[in-house]
């Protein structure tokens, strides 16, 4: 067996390892919401405020901070920059594990399940962690492509919450 | 359940000479193994087991009996005997048919009073574990037509499916946040430890790390008792009371209660699509 092979072997490996931890490992919020008895607040709240996030990071306004700010303030706007995002990120991921878990509860006591709405929702949660990770790590990195990251996730939020208003409506319509 | 490791392809014959000026030892281990076996069995008794699991009651039973029995022939008739070898095979198959019926006691168990998800774990449990013994059986036809190689490849299969059986189970009580009663989850885990040991005793030792085999035999052997003292710790306190069945809900309940949340979810969904737009 030669070197390049075993090296091969290894990354391919480690990879399979970090993808499958970042399909299946709970994130801190899910952890956080779990706790939560409360079933009642699912309402996700940090998801609506993504109009205004928008223009937090208005391209022009970087650019100008860029040209115009001294060094100092620049670091200081770009910090700050992160850390509402990053907050926005967690405010995503808990409106998301809210929902999800409303999803369970109400699929564990309903009298019938549908493996399709159990298997779409099971991908949505996958889709969900995955990009949340990928989206901290844009984060951290200062890139501009959070925005399209984070507004990916609060389409899959939009999309889970109509999969749980479709699978609740399929499981009370009348037998045909 | 006692393995004698003399069943397998890998022990050299001089273990057969060595068995012979061995036999005190092995007769504190019939005493130790049955000993504890017994000792489960009993406390299982006392604390009314057969009542909440009772194939898995009979279980612990017929692992005490065929013992005794297999240690009682081993003992008169001799280690290697043909007698020996269809009472240890024999006993094995029903040994095995009964896990695969504790198994669905289990299962039902934990997931039984959801409605909902029991009729969906059901197909996925059935098909986790005909996949995972169709596997074996492929493995099976490479392993060659020696009569002892072929029963421990079906061992091999059976144990991987409990296996699976056993963590797809607990993946959907995590999945739904079914709570697990500490008495069957210890049994649950007395299972697995003991089927991990075994697929991987016969898995690695059967084609790699031929260095390891006497030591993985030992464990293999061990195995079992480790799951009969993790019973003996979930039978030791008295059983907790049967938990409630969770309220699920009638139909008119859920009609009404999914008005109320639909009604949010399509508010929501409705603001959504503005702010995406």
């Amino acid at each position: 067996m030669s070197v390049s092979l075993i090296l091969f072997v290894i990354l391919a490996v480690l990879g399979l390892a970090a993808v499958l931890w970042a399909l299946l490992a709970p994130l801190r919020e899910e952890a956080a919401s779990s706790a939560d008895t409360n079933l009642e607040d699912f309402h996700p709240r940090h998801t609506q405020h993504f109009p205004q996030l928008r223009q937090t990071l208005d391209l022009n306004d970087t650019r100008y901070m860029r040209e115009k700010a001294a060094p100092e303030l620049h670091k200081r706007w770009l910090d700050e920059r992160r850390r509402i995002l990053s907050d926005f990120l967690a405010g995503l991921a808990l409106d998301f594990a809210k929902l999800d878990r409303l999803g369970r509860t109400v699929a564990s006591l309903s009298p019938k399940l549908s493996w399709q709405d159990e298997f779409r929702r099971l991908s949505l949660n996958f889709r969900f962690r995955l990009n949340f990770r990928l989206a901290r790590l844009w984060i951290l990195a200062g890139g501009s492509l959070a925005l399209a990251r984070l507004r990916y996730l609060t389409a899959l939020i939009g999309e889970l919450s109509a999969r749980t208003s479709l699978a609740m409506a399929r499981v009370t319509a009348p037998p045909s | 359940m006692w393995h004698p490791s003399r069943h397998t392809a890998h022990n050299p014959p001089a273990v057969v000479g060595r068995l012979v000026h061995h036999i005190s030892t092995d007769i504190l281990r019939a005493t130790i193994v049955l000993g504890i076996e017994g000792l489960v069995f009993a406390v299982a008794l006392s604390r009314g087991l057969f009542r909440r699991l009772p194939v898995f009651s009979w279980y612990l039973f017929a692992v005490f009996a065929s013992d005794a029995l297999r240690f009682a022939i081993w003992f008169t008739l001799g280690f290697g005997s043909s007698t020996e070898f269809v009472v240890y095979w024999a006993s094995q198959l029903l040994l095995m048919s009964m896990r695969a019926g504790v198994m669905y006691e289990l299962c039902r168990r934990l997931l039984g009073r959801y409605r909902g998800v029991w009729a969906l774990s059901r197909i996925v449990l059935v098909a986790t574990a005909a996949a995972l013994l169709l596997i074996a059986l492929a493995a099976n036809i490479s392993s060659g037509t020696r009569l002892s190689n072929m029963f421990l490849t079906i061992e091999r299969g059976f144990e991987l499916a409990v296996l699976g059986v056993l963590v797809t189970a607990m993946a959907f009580c995590r999945y739904y946040r079914i709570p697990v009663a500490r008495p069957v989850g210890l049994v649950g885990l007395g299972f697995s430890l003991y089927s991990a040991i075994a697929v991987i005793s016969n898995t690695f030792t059967g084609h790699w790390f031929l260095a390891f085999v006497p030591f993985w035999r030992e464990i293999h052997g061990d195995s079992f008792l480790l799951a009969e003292l993790t019973w003996l710790i979930a039978v030791w306190r008295p059983l907790p009371a049967d938990q409630p069945a969770p309220n699920l809900l009638d139909f008119q309940q859920y009609s009404d209660m999914t008005l109320t949340v639909n009604e949010s979810l399509r508010e929501l969904n409705a603001r959504l699509e503005k702010i995406l737009k």
